[in-house]
């Protein structure tokens, strides 16, 4: 929302709007807005209303360049418009409409003027006349259902039309608390609950950050994490330089350059409307940007270099301000986040097929229409997927998004410490030509490796040796593989790929769990089905009874505490590691140290009663669910397990379904079919409102985490009458 | 991704004439420039920075051709190779697909003699098949694909050939409308669409070389 960061509380803005159209004369006029109540869209709405528009028009505010000279820059996101507030000079903000003409407008869709989400339009419609005015297009039923609708979804805007964070972003004070007098983080669960709550203020961020992607091992003061990011600061400085100098020699091979030039490509239309990397291509932010990405993608080879990469690694170097230390960031998220990337896109199919079955939970209705109209598959949502939801907010407020959302993942703190290349990789792998014959394997290994993940083909010709396998063994070698990949010393032991010596069978195996897209269309198309069955599949054997046993070795194990000492699990202790503590501490942000009674009576203490608050306050479930329903028969329990859902992501889940629902109406009542839902949730790129979507997501997916404590508790039961 | 509901159908149009309907692809490498031909040819608008594509982007544009208007439904789809793969499932039942390279980088010009080639085997004869070489404003200090390679190898595969700038607005709208003409044309004389296709390209080619 305007103005909810870093800015003057400026109470109204006063705006004098040329219009031109390049044939009529201009026309003006003037208003005022409140700039903490007003985006960009509504912007576009009230002018499109004032002038009459009915095409396109593109806005433009005055300014100042370097020289003082006025000059008009273009408005286009919720951030050029903060940008235009900051600055807007005494006494009006200069704005300028140019409308492009049509001679056929009619069919043309249109969007601007009257895409306005709803339920931004109508918390301010009882308090601020000039708005009044924009939802007249909109008929008087619409409104009332709407209304309605969004009352009890929680959707409507409080009365002031600001959502309000359930708490205060932490600050500094408070988050000295969570240490103790030397700087040992001593509460990191509380740490994760109170940022899950409300978020971290922004020069809070740098430090809070590095905890919350948990780059530290455990048990550092604050003087030996010091030391610690010291010398990871150096190990990174080493592996940038040997590439660099590699590079200005001209003593690379092929791939390296390519993955250069890809990684440019990127890091030149990466955020550069953001004010930290504004200016010349060679902006010095620009360029570390640039240098975070090689040097991961290089000293990577299994991920190496993918479209999307840099914008999840742009908001760590903001936040860092520090190459060095973001690379480190970056190198932690990418423990989770690296199997959105590889080409297989497990990780991402599985999320697609979460969503549609939580979707089909709780909207029936929305979900039978997406069905009907070839969008079930979710294939809309990669973004949000791939990008965990950064370019869906404007950008400050996707930084609040992405912390709360880490903040609900298990803090998993690197055993030693955090690696910052792939165990086999040497710069000598670099160059053109291998150096000793028995280096030359390794060397092919990697050119290889580079040269698939370029194509985005993995060895096809392998595919057949391990496509006669059964599902479930597969099927269970690719879940034990990713619910532990946030353990990075599982992770190296798992995957063959750190050490290129090794044989490429295991990888083989993990790579053909889903089949891989092929050329052909119907391939494509079968296998997309395939893959969903496939989890279906899956999903299937894991609740039928007859192979609960076999089951509760692999996951089981990691649910139950590692003092279990059932003799089932105890077998498989040895790739657990002992620091994993109970299935709900690990995904919610409370103590993980204490026993299973206080881990419940936790949950139901703090987390629960907040749910309940935001309940009261936004109007109850149950009246949300028999909306959509008619049969109020949601039941949480009945969807994965935390560590299993969205791929290990639970909560970009429920972020995702409270996009959808936040757009439900508007998706129903203009009969969108596929290509405009996805036209229409790009035209949202950094328009949804971060609070409010966050308030919602945190009441849905609190009564997740409830129905799913429920499970636990019932598995250990169960799990106490096999052991009889 | 199927859109079998909207492919080349025809629904009645608000001024009562019928509204055809033409689904379009942009194809290329990376960074080429197909986002920006998109947004120019559809909102007149060329955003500095375009950022990358995640998966695909799509886009709709009506204009009048022949008095006849026809909604373009573009998909604008990810240039990275690794996405290659996801390819077929836009092209698939494409009217015409606007393959895209840099003018300025020899290497997109490979790619996109790829993409045509694998168009060519792919799709239905009667695709329209666009390569527009991208970026004409830089030509003069940073050209790397020569006008006449390109032209050459446009002529000798049947493609309609034009250098553009999504920057500066150069050929994109023109290229557009031709790609316009040859469908509605298609569509009122399916069997005169293969001599055309020579002629087009000599049109695009000389208003790209204004440059």
């Amino acid at each position: 929302m305007a103005g909810f960061y870093n800015m003057d509380q400026k109470e109204v803005i006063r705006i004098k709007v040329k219009k031109c159209d390049g044939k009529t004369q201009a026309e003006y006029k003037k208003f005022s807005i409140d700039p903490q109540i007003t985006s960009f869209e509504m912007l576009q709405g009230i002018l499109a209303k004032a002038f009459e528009i009915r095409s396109d028009f593109t806005i433009s505010y005055m300014t100042y360049d370097s020289e003082g000279q006025n000059v008009y820059q273009s408005m286009l996101s919720d951030w050029d418009m903060d940008a235009a507030f900051q600055c807007a000079s005494e006494p009006y903000l200069k704005l300028r409409v140019d409308v492009r003409l049509f001679e056929d407008l009619e069919d043309w869709d249109v969007i601007a003027p009257v895409e306005i989400p709803h339920h931004q339009l109508l918390g301010l419609v009882d308090k601020h006349s000039i708005l009044s005015a924009v939802t007249g297009s909109i008929t008087h039923k619409l409104v009332r259902t709407v209304s309605s609708m969004q009352r009890a979804m929680g959707f409507k805007h409080p009365e002031n039309g600001v959502t309000k964070p359930a708490k205060l972003p932490m600050c500094d004070t408070e988050f000295r608390n969570y240490l103790d007098s030397s700087g040992f983080m001593i509460k990191p669960n509380e740490f994760r609950q109170s940022v899950y709550q409300g978020g971290i203020e922004h020069s809070l961020r740098r430090v809070a950050w590095r905890h919350l992607l948990s780059i530290y091992p455990a048990h550092l003061s604050s003087k030996d994490r010091f030391r610690y990011l010291k010398c990871k600061e150096e190990e990174y400085r080493k592996l940038k330089e040997e590439w660099c100098e590699k590079l200005r020699n001209g003593a690379v091979m092929e791939e390296v350059k390519h993955v250069v030039n890809m990684v440019e490509k990127d890091v030149l239309r990466t955020d550069r409307s953001h004010s930290f990397y504004s200016g010349s291509d060679e902006n010095k932010n620009t360029l570390s940007l640039f240098h975070i990405l090689v040097t991961f993608a290089l000293t990577h080879p299994d991920v190496s270099y993918c479209q999307g990469m840099s914008d999840l690694a742009s908001p760590l170097l903001v936040t860092q301000k520090n190459e060095g230390q973001a690379y480190i960031c970056f190198c932690a998220l990418m423990r989770r986040l690296h199997t959105n990337f590889t080409t297989e896109g497990s990780a991402i199919m599985m999320k697609f097929h979460h969503l549609s079955e939580l979707l089909n939970m709780y909207d029936p209705v929305l979900y039978e229409y997406l069905l009907q109209n070839s969008a079930g598959d979710m294939f809309f949502c990669y973004r949000w997927f791939l990008l965990e939801m950064k370019r869906e907010f404007p950008f400050n407020d996707a930084l609040h998004v992405l912390e709360v959302m880490w903040a609900t993942l298990p803090h998993c703190p690197p055993q030693h410490e955090i690696k910052l290349a792939d165990a086999g990789y040497s710069c000598q792998l670099l160059s053109t030509s291998p150096g000793s014959p028995t280096f030359s394997q390794q060397h092919n290994m990697y050119t290889k490796l580079l040269a698939l993940r370029r194509g985005g083909i993995l060895h096809r010709g392998t595919q057949t040796a391990n496509s006669t396998a059964s599902v479930i063994p597969r099927a269970n070698n690719n879940m034990s593989t990713y619910s532990l990949s946030h353990c990075d010393d599982v992770r190296t032991n798992r995957s063959s790929i750190s050490s290129f010596d090794t044989s490429p069978s295991d990888r083989e195996v993990r790579d053909t769990s889903f089949p891989k897209i092929d050329h052909s269309v119907t391939y494509c198309v079968h296998q997309k089905l395939d893959n969903i069955q496939k989890i279906d599949n899956i999903r299937h054997v894991l609740k039928n009874r007859q192979l609960y046993e076999h089951f509760s070795t692999h996951f089981r194990i990691i649910d139950i505490k590692a003092t279990d000492t059932s003799p089932k699990a105890a077998g498989l202790n040895l790739i657990t590691p002992k620091t994993l503590s109970p299935l709900a501490s690990r995904y919610l942000p409370f103590r993980a140290e204490t026993d299973k009674s206080e881990i419940t009576k936790n949950l139901s203490d703090s987390l629960i009663s907040d749910c309940q608050e935001a309940t009261e306050e936004f109007g109850s479930s149950e009246t949300t669910c028999s909306l959509f329903t008619g049969t109020p028969v949601r039941d949480p329990s009945k969807l994965p397990p935390p560590q299993e859902f969205g791929a290990g992501n639970p909560f970009l889940m429920f972020l995702s379904l409270t996009l959808l629902l936040q757009h439900r109406e508007f998706i129903l009542s203009q009969e969108m079919c596929y290509e405009e839902i996805a036209m229409y949730f790009d035209r949202l790129v950094r328009k949804h409102d971060a609070n409010h979507t966050l308030q919602f997501t945190r009441q849905m997916y609190m009564e997740y985490l409830r129905a799913q404590q429920a499970n636990v508790k019932e598995d250990e039961d169960l799990e106490f009458n096999l052991n009889f | 991704m199927s859109n079998s509901r909207r492919n080349s159908g025809t629904r009645p149009g608000a001024a009562g004439g019928r509204i055809q309907q033409a689904k379009l692809v942009l194809l290329g490498d990376q960074g080429v420039g197909k986002s920006s031909l998109a947004l120019r040819f559809v909102r007149g608008q060329f955003p500095e920075h375009s950022e990358a594509t995640v998966g695909a982007a799509f886009l709709t544009q009506t204009i009048l051709v022949q008095g006849q208007s026809l909604k373009f439904d573009i998909w604008d789809t990810a240039g990275q190779e690794r996405y290659h793969s996801l390819a077929p499932m836009y092209y698939r039942g494409a009217q015409a697909a606007v393959v895209v390279y840099d003018i300025n980088n020899a290497n997109t010009f490979n790619r996109a003699i790829s993409w045509v080639r694998e168009l060519r085997q792919q799709t239905a004869v009667n695709t329209v098949i666009v390569l527009a070489g991208n970026k004409a404003d830089l030509a003069s200090e940073h050209r790397a694909v020569p006008t006449e390679d390109a032209r050459v190898f446009a002529e000798e595969t049947g493609l309609i050939f034009a250098e553009c700038s999504a920057k500066s607005g150069l050929a994109v709208n023109e290229m557009f409308m031709m790609i316009a003409h040859k469908i509605v044309g298609k569509h009122a004389s399916p069997n005169s669409s293969q001599g055309v296709q020579l002629t087009g390209g000599e049109e695009a080619s000389s208003s790209g070389c204004k440059c």
